[in-house]
């Protein structure tokens, strides 16, 4: 008898909390409340070359040899990089190693590159590149796109492609010629 | 009222070389750039720097129109000779409706007037930089005769102009 009455209260107590429990679950009221959103955005690490000038070696007479030892002229460049750091890639577009220039009609003038690279404070000369790939890694970048403050008159890279007299003077008649693609990776 | 347009495109012939240019790179996450080599053992030349000329629409002329254009002209010879011809063939000005009319016009290099297809010798040039420096050593001009704009119906007049520089 205990036993049916118990029962019988525990039913009723039930049908009883049921209802307030499916009445209270879509309200959700509450007098203030807060939640979390993650919002994330990645900022890839950048590098930018520019000022970029033309390589232009010399400029001789169709019957001109050359009477200095080599011929060179330095060429300024900026490179900007987001971490401090960065390599440089460079690709001759002859492809030829040694590197070669050539004229309209294929004959190849050899010739090789020197760079001055920013390393820390510094400045240090690297070279000869004779490859028609190479690379050189850990250089000190600007941390502004125009290489302000820098000095050398806001440059941080300088490139000399160099042809020696003996291959000059051998050449035949011609307009000497490659294209160099430069890339600047940070690091 | 009448109306007329009037162009002359110019295309520069190249002895000898093409037009050289340096690109730089661009922000991103890497950045790539080229730069042209080169060295000379010839006598070269080279014009660049060239324009279009474009006159204004014009309905008459009360005198004859002039439109110049500064250029650079590189040899390596220090020295070279210019003549210019046309796409018309003749200093004429073409229309490019129906039953076309022409307008002719005169050229002059410098202060010196061309005849058609005439060398001028003896001119100077940039003997050491393929660009003059990023500056310019020589123009051309045209002049548009009044009296021939005034004379022909309302039309679109044009020519393309040749500049060929020869080393010297």
């Amino acid at each position: 008898m205990l036993l049916q009455e118990t029962v019988s209260v525990l039913k009723k107590t039930l049908l009883a909390v049921v209802p307030m429990a499916l009445l209270s679950l879509p309200i959700n009221a509450f007098s203030s409340d807060s939640g979390e959103s993650k919002i994330s955005i990645m900022i890839g690490e950048t590098a930018k070359i520019s000022a970029i000038d033309d390589w232009v070696i010399g400029i001789h007479a169709a019957d001109e040899n050359m009477s200095s030892f080599w011929e060179y002229q330095w060429d300024y460049q900026c490179v900007f990089t987001s971490t401090g750091a960065y390599s440089v890639e460079l690709n001759s577009q002859n492809g030829a190693s040694p590197l070669e220039l050539r004229s309209a009609s294929g004959e190849p003038l050899a010739y090789e590159v020197w760079a001055y690279v920013k390393e820390g404070s510094g400045l240090s000369i690297k070279g000869p590149f004779r490859d028609a790939t190479f690379s050189m890694s850990n250089l000190t970048g600007s941390d502004s796109q125009t290489c302000q403050g820098e000095g050398y008159g806001g440059h941080n890279l300088f490139f000399a492609a160099l042809v020696r007299r003996t291959n000059f003077n051998a050449a035949p008649t011609g307009i000497y010629r490659d294209q160099m693609v430069i890339t600047v990776r940070p690091e | 009222m009448n109306k007329f347009k009037l162009s002359l495109l110019v295309s520069a012939f190249l002895m000898s070389g093409s037009v050289i240019a340096a690109s730089d790179g661009a922000l991103d996450t890497t950045s790539s750039g080229t730069s042209e080599v080169t060295i000379i053992k010839d006598n070269a030349v080279q014009i660049s720097n060239v324009d279009d000329l474009v006159f204004e629409q014009q309905a008459v002329l009360a005198e004859s129109a002039t439109l110049s254009d500064d250029v650079c002209v590189f040899s390596s010879t220090g020295n070279y000779s210019v003549t210019v011809t046309s796409l018309n063939e003749g200093f004429e000005l073409q229309g490019e409706g129906a039953d076309p009319d022409a307008v002719t016009y005169s050229v002059q290099w410098g202060a010196a007037s061309l005849a058609y297809g005439a060398v001028q010798s003896g001119l100077t040039a940039d003997a050491t930089s393929l660009t003059c420096d990023g500056g310019t050593n020589a123009s051309f001009s045209v002049t548009v005769d009044s009296t021939s704009f005034n004379s022909v119906k309302p039309d679109t007049y044009t020519d393309t102009l040749t500049l060929l520089v020869q080393p010297e």
